[in-house]
């Protein structure tokens, strides 16, 4: 495996100059592969974010390495249906460049069949793909040898050394989802889209227990019946109600209860009941920075650990009362805080957006 | 030190030393080799020090604890910045009555700054019963401190809960912990005031005293093409308004493919 990429190296007695200008005049070389999801897909901006999986060996003698997400691809919505609808991972295409002997990613590209499209990062947010087929990486196989061959399935041993966010999920078909192992998932691009889209309003969900994902989401906001949902987390809050709940929700996602879970009963009619909490540690006021129009809700959280509080709390026509729910108190003494009244909290739907934006942009670049 | 990075803190330096003051590098033995390397410590008419940090802080976790280290080393009141700011004015009256400054406050967004029982901590670490956890956080990319008697009360607590921080995959909820939000709690515990050069975070949008990278250090990582836009404003800038900085910028190495 080390060999593959022993040509980037610099070789015993070559000077600095002499290697950086090597590296220099190297075209771009195959070095990872870019997954397409409709969740990371924006028609607005007829962008892909995109999730990539690199070559581990190669990632790896580059300062810095290159991260997973955080890229952006634009293409208009004929290419991103054609993308998503791949099954498999896109080649991502990188030129190096070589400065004082350190090596970088200068450029990055997809390579389609024979469109290229330029990748950049952006730091773009970008939900991990539920399934990842690519063809082998050395150390596995050679990718060229592998032409031709079956693709492999991302798995969670594959993932510490590639870098890949391989999770279960299940399967979309006609409307419904059902739950049960994702041996390659059966949902393909329309009905997932359908999904995302609003499609799934009349739709029904039950059972079901997966980390991650966001088509869920998408379609709890076209209003339709889940229930016994558990094991969702990260991302796949944000992205769970979607709209006016989004910010509601990012409240949510940042919730640091690691390993939480979070079921609820039913969501109908804008009204959402009977959450229980599990195993986090929930800040003041972490799930009241929304607006639930025309909706109720209410809640409680159940201790499942000497950290847990419990929480009541309302929405009513779009805002939140704040003296309208009580939250207990940590059980373990001298390690946890005290909770109050949500009063200095920030709401409504924009509550952390200009933090999100600025600390992401920075501030005062024009002033340079 | 990636050339975004160097270029930043040298136009940072130069406004700074003309607007508001000389300026001192506070580096551990890498950085400070670095900086010697390229002939650059006297680019600080104070100097480059050199300081090192406590070995039972986690150097991965608490990657910004030589702030706090540093900062204990000045013995005059003094501001203390983050290489990735730039002070475009003079900030010295703005400072004149104020007891602590900071460059603004943020939110209590949990996702920053979730609740401190969600730390892993030493067994016998117990936060102090005085500490009021509901005050907002306040960003330290510029600190400003007039009483030694409160920075020292400062950097203890936030030494004492990295040492017994636990946590050693968060690089960041800690981190921001003890240094953002130890400070005003620390502050409303003694009864000091903390003055921001923003209060609220959209202010920083229309403000024209300060230049932060912040996160968009990130994407001049890993973007080329806005990392090479950003250093060739920033020697542009430099070449224009400080001609004695962009001299030592144009002899080094590293931005000599910027200038072609």
């Amino acid at each position: 495996m080390s060999k593959r990429f022993s040509w980037l190296d610099r070789q015993p007695g070559e000077a600095v100059s002499v290697y950086d200008k090597r590296i220099n005049e190297l075209a771009a070389f195959h070095a990872g592969y870019a997954f397409f999801t409709w969740q990371n897909y924006s028609e607005e901006f007829s962008a892909f974010s995109v999730w990539c999986v690199w070559n581990g060996e190669c990632n790896n003698k580059l300062s810095p390495p290159l991260p997973a997400g955080g890229f952006m691809m634009h293409c208009d919505d004929s290419t991103a249906q054609e993308l998503v609808t791949l099954g498999h991972g896109v080649p991502v295409f990188v030129k190096v460049y070589a400065k004082q002997g350190f090596l970088h990613a200068e450029r990055l590209a997809v390579a389609d069949k024979e469109c290229v499209y330029d990748l950049y990062f952006n730091g773009c947010a970008c939900i991990p793909p539920e399934d990842l087929c690519y063809r082998p990486y050395q150390g596995e196989e050679d990718p060229e040898d592998a032409a031709g061959q079956p693709l492999s399935k991302g798995s969670g041993e594959e993932r510490s050394s590639f870098r890949i966010g391989s999770i279960s999920g299940g399967s979309f078909r006609r409307g419904s989802y059902v739950p049960g192992p994702a041996a390659g998932g059966s949902y393909t691009a329309g009905s997932y889209r359908k999904a995302a889209g609003g499609s799934y309003q009349s739709g029904s969900y039950s059972g079901g227990s997966y980390i991650g994902g966001s088509y869920i989401g998408r379609a709890l906001g076209g209003g339709g019946s889940y229930r016994a949902v558990s094991g969702l987390s990260g991302s796949y809050l944000r992205w769970l109600f979607g709209g006016s709940y989004k910010n509601f929700l990012s409240s949510a996602l940042s919730i640091r209860g690691s390993g939480f879970s979070f079921g609820f009963g039913s969501f109908r009619n804008g009204s959402f009941s009977r959450e229980s909490f599990l195993r986090g540690v929930y800040p003041l006021g972490s799930y009241f920075h929304g607006s639930y129009l025309n909706g109720s809700f209410s809640y409680g959280l159940s201790p499942a650990g000497s950290r847990a509080y419990l929480l009541n709390g309302s929405f009513y026509g779009g805002s939140y009362h704040k003296g309208s729910f009580i939250l207990g108190g940590f059980t373990e003494p001298g390690r946890g805080v005290r909770i109050q009244e949500a009063a200095e909290e920030p709401s409504g739907p924009d509550a952390y957006r200009p933090r999100r934006i600025i600390e992401e942009l920075g501030y005062g670049l024009d002033l340079i | 030190m990636q050339d975004h990075d160097l270029a930043c803190l040298m136009l940072s330096v130069a406004a700074y030393e003309r607007y508001n003051g000389r300026t001192r590098l506070y580096a551990d033995a890498q950085a400070k080799a670095w900086f010697e390397e390229r002939g650059l410590c006297d680019i600080f008419s104070r100097g480059c020090e050199l300081f090192s940090v406590p070995e039972d802080i986690d150097p991965v976790v608490f990657w910004a604890a030589g702030k706090l280290c540093a900062l204990s080393l000045e013995e005059e009141p003094a501001v203390m910045l983050d290489t990735d700011l730039i002070v475009w004015r003079s900030i010295g009256k703005m400072l004149k009555d104020k007891n602590v400054a900071v460059i603004h406050r943020e939110e209590l967004n949990p996702e920053i700054y979730p609740d401190p029982g969600s730390f892993a901590m030493a067994e016998d670490y117990r936060y102090p019963a005085g500490w009021d956890f509901f005050v907002r956080p306040a960003n330290t990319a510029l600190l400003f401190i007039r009483e030694a008697s409160f920075r020292d009360a400062y950097v203890k607590e936030s030494l004492r809960f990295m040492k017994a921080c636990r946590e050693h995959q968060d690089r960041l909820c800690p981190m921001v912990f003890a240094e953002q939000r130890i400070l005003p709690m620390v502050a409303k515990e003694r009864g000091v005031s903390v003055w921001a050069f923003c209060d609220r975070l959209e202010q920083l949008r229309e403000q024209s005293l300060f230049t932060h990278l912040w996160g968009h250090k990130n994407v001049l990582k890993y973007n080329r093409d806005e990392q090479k836009g950003f250093v060739r404003r920033c020697l542009d800038r430099m070449r224009r308004e400080f001609p004695e900085m962009y001299a030592r910028a144009a002899a080094l190495y590293e931005f000599g493919e910027y200038l072609c």
